[in-house]
């Protein structure tokens, strides 16, 4: 096993753990979610709910409905490392359904550099007289709401898992376990911070900026050497990337 | 309830026989999902799940 195997095997277990526990502590009880590492894959691990051992897909899980009509999650996701050794997000999708057997009510979708939608959105399986006349009249199903990827704030602003949870016990859809709250803002904060981490890395100088209106004292990194080139060659790659977006979108 | 992960290694073979039991179970082909894959435009929510999981396998 190599090192970078073990580091990100570690993290995308400590990552299911804590999906785990919040499931568990918040809308859920006894759920699981398992992980997955492809042989031959040293770069990624999957995970989802209901996932064991043989099975390659995830499976919807009960959440304690407030009422005596089911109501089912299902999350499953794809990880990996970035050059810098943070645990990263390559795709990931939670849908919530209703009923016996479950239909689903919505998913979110994240697809890191996704062409021709946004990387983070929304799908409602819904129906709405305005949006039926709109779809029909642009060439499209009339019935078909739930094929618009509507967007979700982005790769670092998207919603949490414990948005939606919390959404569902103020909705009064599910009944929650005693002392949600502080399980569901814990977790939220963590996930914030990680994704402002992960602006901050990826746009320094506006950081930088920012803290120098609030009167902060910050230095520049040294540019020169092997950190020069790392920097360069990430902001070439990530201009590539962004050129050949725009070129597909044309 | 142990909230340990368990984690599944399967071999390469483990894992394409499972997914093709997957693909197999929705009436859907591998060039079939990858197409799916690439609009966003699922014939069902499990084959969304495989595509966000093991679309990348099913691909390469």
């Amino acid at each position: 096993m190599k090192r970078n195997d073990r580091s990100l095997r570690r993290l995308a277990e400590a990552h299911t753990k804590h999906l785990t526990e919040v499931l568990n502590q918040t809308v859920a009880e006894k759920v699981h979610v398992g992980c997955v590492r492809p042989d031959g894959s040293d770069d990624t691990m999957i995970y989802g709910t209901g996932l064991w051992p043989g099975q390659s897909r995830s499976s919807y899980v009960p959440l304690r409905s407030a009422s005596d009509h089911p109501v089912w999650l299902r999350i499953a996701g794809r990880l990996f490392l970035d050059p810098a050794g943070f645990l990263t997000v390559r795709a990931s999708s939670f849908a919530l359904a209703a009923g016996d057997p479950p239909a689903e009510l919505l998913h979110y979708d994240y697809e890191r550099d996704k062409v021709a939608y946004p990387d983070a959105h929304i799908q409602v399986e819904a129906a709405s007289g305005a949006w039926a006349g709109l779809l029909a009249s642009s060439g499209r199903s009339a019935a078909g709401l739930g094929k618009i990827h509507l967007p979700v704030g982005g790769r670092r602003y998207r919603p949490a898992i414990e948005d939606l949870m919390e959404t569902l016990i103020l909705e009064d859809l599910v009944e929650p376990h005693p002392g949600w709250e502080k399980v569901i803002d814990a977790g939220r904060d963590d996930f914030r911070r990680r994704q402002l981490r992960a602006a901050i890395r990826n746009d320094p100088d506006t950081a930088a900026a920012a803290l120098r209106l609030l009167r902060y004292d910050v230095d520049e990194p040294d540019r020169s050497g092997s950190a020069a080139v790392a920097m360069t060659v990430r902001a070439a790659k990530t201009k590539l990337f962004r050129d050949r977006k725009a070129k597909r979108r044309r | 309830m142990s909230t340990q992960p368990i984690t599944w290694e399967p071999t390469e073979a483990e894992l394409q026989a499972s997914i093709d039991r997957d693909l197999a179970e929705m009436n859907l082909t591998r060039e079939e999902l990858i197409e799916e894959g690439r609009k966003s435009d699922f014939s069902s929510p499990d084959a969304r799940m495989l595509w966000f999981t093991f679309g990348w396998i099913i691909d390469r």
